[in-house]
């Protein structure tokens, strides 16, 4: 049977993988917003790393990002 | 599990083959096994052993055992649809931004305080949006795609952690059904209706799966959309039926879906007659009409009877799948649970490819 493999980061290796993805400087320094809705995304409002257009993005926890990203997926499904 | 295993593990757990048994059962239920797995770790998470170690792993068991689970029981009514499974792979400094960008990863933080088991729904909700009605989304909206993947995300919540009923429906279901105008929340209710009367999982998913293996020669989406939406709506009427209730239309022929729901259930016509009524029905009006899919839907007690249907009418259709459930029944103003037996049946040749002129 097949399997849908789901990607995940532990909160323990979270700071490794925006280390070894080139975004730990600006994370730390409040530069990386959410794709959704525009705000900084900090320590506590990381939900989900993605691509986008060539650039590795970041979506915040807030309910309706979280369900934008969903959505988003769907949208890029699509179009592919 | 099948009879012949169980009596297998039984019979070596008798003989003093404790070990071999325990393993042959854990490799026959690998969600089961995982989700006990989870079950201890979290446990020994509570008790302060090996945190740091251990809750990786507890995360892991929790949401593959926990969702395997529900596909496992679910794929029994509908094989073509559920045969997907969830495996979470984790990410780590070893990761690059060209695997990211290259393997198209979206990669969700797992958040080890968690009270609200939220690392739970949102990896249900990632899982379902990816797998479930992959091709079918294609061609319907996105309310209907959005109130599907709600509505599945809901029953398994319900099923395997209803503790984290209460996160999902706060931050995801809520805010959609609260608007009662929206185009989501009346799908979300229809399906609701549909399920009531056991033809979400068998029928509408169903359909739908079918209605995504086929090819379209031009883009149809409003055709298909608005033929989605009536397909619901005679479904919900069917839910709805009372036993015996004969003004209720079982036949949907639409453009891209062509199915009839055909009900073996009067035991004087097939005392009197056998299977003769429901083969000439078959053949002299669905036949012609061009169906595709036959849900033949009986009491448990007239199983013998649908498969002498289903071997009269094999050199049309063949057997898709069968399940066995428990439905409540509409009888005048009482309602009872009764065993029923679902046999689907696909007509051989049907059209894959549907032109643009079509």
């Amino acid at each position: 049977m097949a399997k849908v493999p789901l990607h995940a980061v532990h909160d323990d290796d979270l700071q490794g993988v925006l280390e070894a993805l080139g975004l730990a400087r600006a994370f730390a320094a409040g530069q990386l917003r959410c794709k959704f809705c525009g705000d900084v995304v900090t320590w506590a409002t990381l939900h989900a790393i993605f691509p986008d257009g060539g650039e590795v993005k970041l979506a915040c926890s807030k309910p309706e990002c979280v369900k934008a990203l969903l959505r988003y997926l769907d949208e890029r499904r699509e179009q592919r | 599990m099948s009879e012949i295993v169980r009596l297998i593990v039984v019979a070596l757990l008798a003989s003093g083959s404790t070990l071999i048994a325990v393993l042959l059962f854990i490799f026959l239920n690998v969600e089961k096994a995982q989700k006990w797995g989870s079950i201890l770790l979290n446990l020994l998470l509570r008790i302060g052993v090996g945190a740091r170690l251990l809750h990786k792993k507890f995360v892991q068991y929790d949401i593959q055992g926990r969702v395997n689970e529900f596909v496992k029981i679910n794929c029994s009514e509908l094989p073509g649809l559920a045969a997907q499974k969830v495996r979470l792979e984790w990410v780590d400094s070893s990761i690059s931004k060209r695997a990211i960008l290259e393997g198209n990863l979206v990669v969700v933080r797992v958040r080890r305080d968690d009270p609200k088991d939220m690392n739970f729904v949102h990896a249900v909700c990632l899982f379902v949006s990816k797998s479930l009605l992959f091709k079918a989304k294609h061609y319907i909206s996105a309310p209907q795609g959005e109130a599907t993947d709600l509505f599945v995300s809901l029953r398994l919540l319900e099923r395997e952690k209803p503790a984290a009923v209460s996160y999902f429906a706060d931050e995801y279901l809520r805010p959609v059904i609260d608007k009662k105008a929206s185009p989501t929340a009346k799908v979300f209710e229809t399906l609701h209706a549909i399920d009531a009367g056991k033809l979400f999982w068998s029928v509408f998913l169903q359909e739908l799966d079918f209605l995504g293996n086929k090819v379209f020669g031009g883009r149809k989406d409003a055709q298909i959309v608005r033929e989605v939406e009536q397909l619901t709506d005679f479904l919900v009427k069917i839910a709805g039926r009372q036993v015996g209730q004969e003004d209720v239309d079982l036949n949907f022929f639409g453009a891209y879906c062509r199915f009839a729901v055909v009900i073996v259930g009067k035991w004087a016509k097939l005392s009197q007659q056998a299977i003769q009524p429901y083969v000439d029905y078959i053949e002299r009006t669905l036949v012609p009409a061009g169906v595709e899919t036959i849900y033949l839907i009986a009491p448990a007690k007239n199983v013998a009877h649908v498969k002498k249907i289903e071997e009269a009418v094999s050199d049309q259709f063949d057997r898709h799948f069968e399940a066995r459930f428990r439905k409540k029944l509409k009888i005048g103003d009482r309602e009872r649970w009764a065993d029923q037996y679902l046999l689907v049946l696909r007509a051989r040749g049907r059209q894959v490819y549907l032109p643009k002129t079509a």
